[in-house]
């Protein structure tokens, strides 16, 4: 009996023994799993611009195995949306590359977590100061700056050379008389080259009467925030121009800049990584087709710098470990070498905050193309996008008003007039 | 019993679909239109607000009104007529199934694509309409670059990308007209004008009344051709009240405003509706039900 006992005794042990061991066997995944890491980065490039990148992240892989690293490509024109609509259904990405006129909108709905005092002291010592101002909010930073691009005026010099112009505009009527003799025209009325092209979305239809209207001396909007510098002289003048550059047909509706190329472009106003769009349609034609100059807008010619940078999402359960992704990406891995990111912007012709990849990237930066875009940026005539609530649309809504100004649907003044009427009242609007 | 509840038996699965797929979200949309809600913000119920601002002080939505009837208006008056004349063409010639397979073809394209073709084709300078046209010295209109002409090439881009679901109709409508009512016509002295529109035309109009009701419906809510074709521009001369709403919802991300603009729409595309219901039904529907 007692034998039969101690028998029983024995095999509840086993059991229990089994059981236990059968429980660990089964949890242990998903200890494993609560281990590992998971890090969802959203970027607007695509595979081809963020090679460099994704070599990267598969080397950080190697690094910390424990961490796995999923991007996500977002359409630039749907990135907001797309990130709220995630963020609504609880399922945000950990990282961001943002642009930074969405910054103070992004900000001040909570939606971004500050960064720690190591990223804070890195954007101190390692960042141009424009870059980092940028994305800063009430002196409080809230992210690294990635791409930095600055507008310039682009050129086509053989279509100068053929309409007999020797130098590029320096002032507004020099740039509206060069356009107008650069412009060509069929018999059937239709202009075939268009001596300035002001493209049909609306950051291209904004951004040349930005540059016009900052090298004025007059940014978009009053010191308080809440108002726009669009119904004073500057802001007419800047239009005026405009307006009158459509009536001598030295720019007509539907261009875009990816004409150029082709040839039906003689100037147009875009920003340093079309370089890269430019070198894939001209191929051997582009040192002897393109050329830089600076905004024709006089002596104290000023333009737009508009940028991205990299920010984490506040509900982000791995805050701490995609800062630390972010600090090693934006970091040289090599003595004066270049980081990751500074590797992807230079291959996608981007500028760069950085001041450490800027210094490593002479040959990428110091070339006919480039320079001037470099010296606009360093020399702080590139002035910062602002960045404001509903930036987005308060760019389509000015964008919408010099269009119809511009194609002649409605005064110049009056278009001035409206804009600012509209834009006073999104900025003043109470949520 | 079982006679009771059997119908909505059957019939629950298309009720529960509609609930999920329909009811929904139009109670969720509804809901939203009395609200601020916009991306990034805290939202609250606004009562008319949404309304009020639409129709009072936004800059554009009127015009997009405006421009919603004009094309609306412009695609019927031109698209039906066209199409009925084809169809009747079609029903009177030998090899019917050929034409009707032909004039159906751009039915198989998507609007995307039909817009992109037509983008290269209406290029004012290197167009190959503007180019035809220069071979007979003929001036070339800015077909999508001239304000006052972008709605016009909007409307035949339109017309013609309906014109075969609409003869296909439309023929299907003649073929079920008795040929021997078109005999007694000939006999009684009625010439081929007098028989398509004194006697083809009254008896087709149950099938017209579906088409010019259908293509209405269509007209006032559609956006994306304009979206591809010339992106609402220039000058938003193209730009209708759903590429509105669109931009509204999903650049601007102003969803309770968005919301407010689509159930106007809504009650304007309901109020033409019963009107046209009830206009064609006079002497039409109730006169051959």
């Amino acid at each position: 009996m007692a034998l039969h006992g101690d028998s029983t005794r024995r095999n509840r042990l086993v059991r229990f023994a089994a059981c236990w061991l059968l429980s660990i066997a089964v949890s242990f995944p998903v200890l494993a799993s609560a281990q590992h890491i998971t890090l969802t980065i959203a970027t607007h490039y695509t595979d081809g611009q963020r090679a460099p990148l994704t070599a990267c992240l598969r080397q950080y892989r190697q690094l910390h195995p424990e961490i796995t690293v999923v991007h996500t490509q977002l359409s630039f024109r749907d990135m907001l949306q797309t990130i709220f609509m995630s963020r609504m259904g609880g399922s945000p990405p950990d990282i961001y590359n943002l642009s930074t006129a969405w910054t103070t909108q992004l900000v001040d709905s909570g939606a971004l977590a500050p960064p720690p005092a190591n990223v804070t002291s890195l954007l101190q010592h390692t960042y141009l100061a424009n870059t980092v101002n940028a994305a800063t909010v009430n002196g409080r930073p809230w992210g690294i700056p990635s791409e930095t691009d600055v507008y310039m005026l682009v050129y086509n010099k053989l279509l100068f050379a053929r309409a007999g112009i020797a130098h590029p505009p320096a002032t507004v009527q020099e740039w509206i008389s060069d356009a107008a003799r650069i412009s060509t025209i069929n018999r059937q009325g239709q202009v075939v080259t268009s001596g300035f092209s002001f493209g049909s979305s609306q950051n291209q239809i904004v951004a040349p009467f930005l540059t016009l209207l900052y090298s004025s001396g007059q940014p978009l909007f009053a010191p308080d925030g809440k108002t726009t510098n669009l119904t004073g002289t500057a802001a007419l003048q800047a239009l005026r121009s405009e307006v009158k550059l459509f009536q001598d047909r030295g720019a007509t509706w539907g261009t875009a800049p990816y004409q150029f190329p082709s040839g039906a472009l003689g100037m147009m106003i875009v920003p340093n990584w079309f370089q890269q769009s430019l070198h894939q349609g001209l191929e051997k034609r582009f040192n002897d087709t393109v050329a830089v100059a600076p905004i024709p807008g006089g002596p104290d010619w000023r333009t737009i710098q508009y940028g991205f940078f990299w920010a984490v999402d506040a509900s982000s359960t791995h805050r701490a470990e995609a800062w630390a992704l972010l600090t090693w990406l934006n970091t040289a891995q090599q003595t004066g070498g270049r980081s990751c990111v500074g590797d992807m912007m230079m291959k996608l012709g981007g500028l760069t905050g950085n001041k450490a990849d800027l210094a490593a990237s002479t040959n990428e930066l110091h070339n006919p193309f480039m320079q001037p875009f470099v010296d606009a940026l360093s020399s702080g005539r590139a002035l910062p996008q602002p960045s404001v609530p509903h930036a987005n649309e308060i760019e389509a809504l000015l964008g919408k008003y010099l269009e119809r100004a511009m194609l002649g649907a409605m005064p110049a003044d009056e278009a001035l007039r409206d804009v600012d009427r509209d834009i006073h009242l999104i900025l003043t609007e109470k949520e | 019993m079982q006679k009771t509840y059997a119908p909505y038996l059957f019939l629950s699965p298309a009720l529960l679909f509609a609930a999920l797929f329909f009811l929904l979200p139009l109670t969720l949309a509804l809901g939203l239109a009395f609200t601020n809600f916009q991306a990034f913000a805290p939202h609250h119920f606004v009562g008319l607000r949404n309304y009020q601002y639409l129709l009072t002080r936004d800059p554009f939505f009127l015009d997009t009104l405006k421009n919603t009837a004009l094309f609306a208006i412009g695609s019927l008056t031109l698209g039906i007529p066209v199409s009925l004349l084809i169809a009747y063409a079609i029903s009177k010639s030998r090899y019917k199934t050929l034409w009707r397979c032909i004039f159906w073809l751009p039915m198989a394209t998507n609007v995307v694509a039909i817009a992109f073709e037509w983008k290269f084709l209406l290029d004012s300078s290197n167009g190959l309409i503007n180019r035809i046209l220069d071979v007979f010295h003929l001036p070339g209109p800015g077909w999508l670059i001239n304000p006052r002409l972008a709605m016009l090439s909007v409307i035949l881009v339109f017309v013609w990308m309906t014109l075969g679901s609409n003869i296909l109709l439309l023929s299907a409508g003649l073929e079920g007209l008795d040929e021997s009512t078109f005999e007694a016509a000939q006999i009684d002295g009625a010439n081929a004008m007098q028989i398509f529109f004194r006697v083809a035309l009254p008896l087709l109009r149950p099938t017209l009344l579906f088409v010019t009701t259908t293509d209405l419906i269509i007209c006032l809510s559609s956006f994306p051709l304009m979206l591809v074709l010339t992106e609402g521009g220039p000058a938003q001369s193209t730009t209708v009240t759903g590429l509105y709403m669109y931009q509204m919802a999903f650049a601007d991300l102003r969803l309770g405003r968005a919301s407010a603009a689509a159930f106007i729409l809504f009650v304007l595309i309901f109020a033409v509706t019963m009107v046209q219901l009830r206009i064609s039904r006079k002497g039409g529907l109730e006169n051959y039900g």
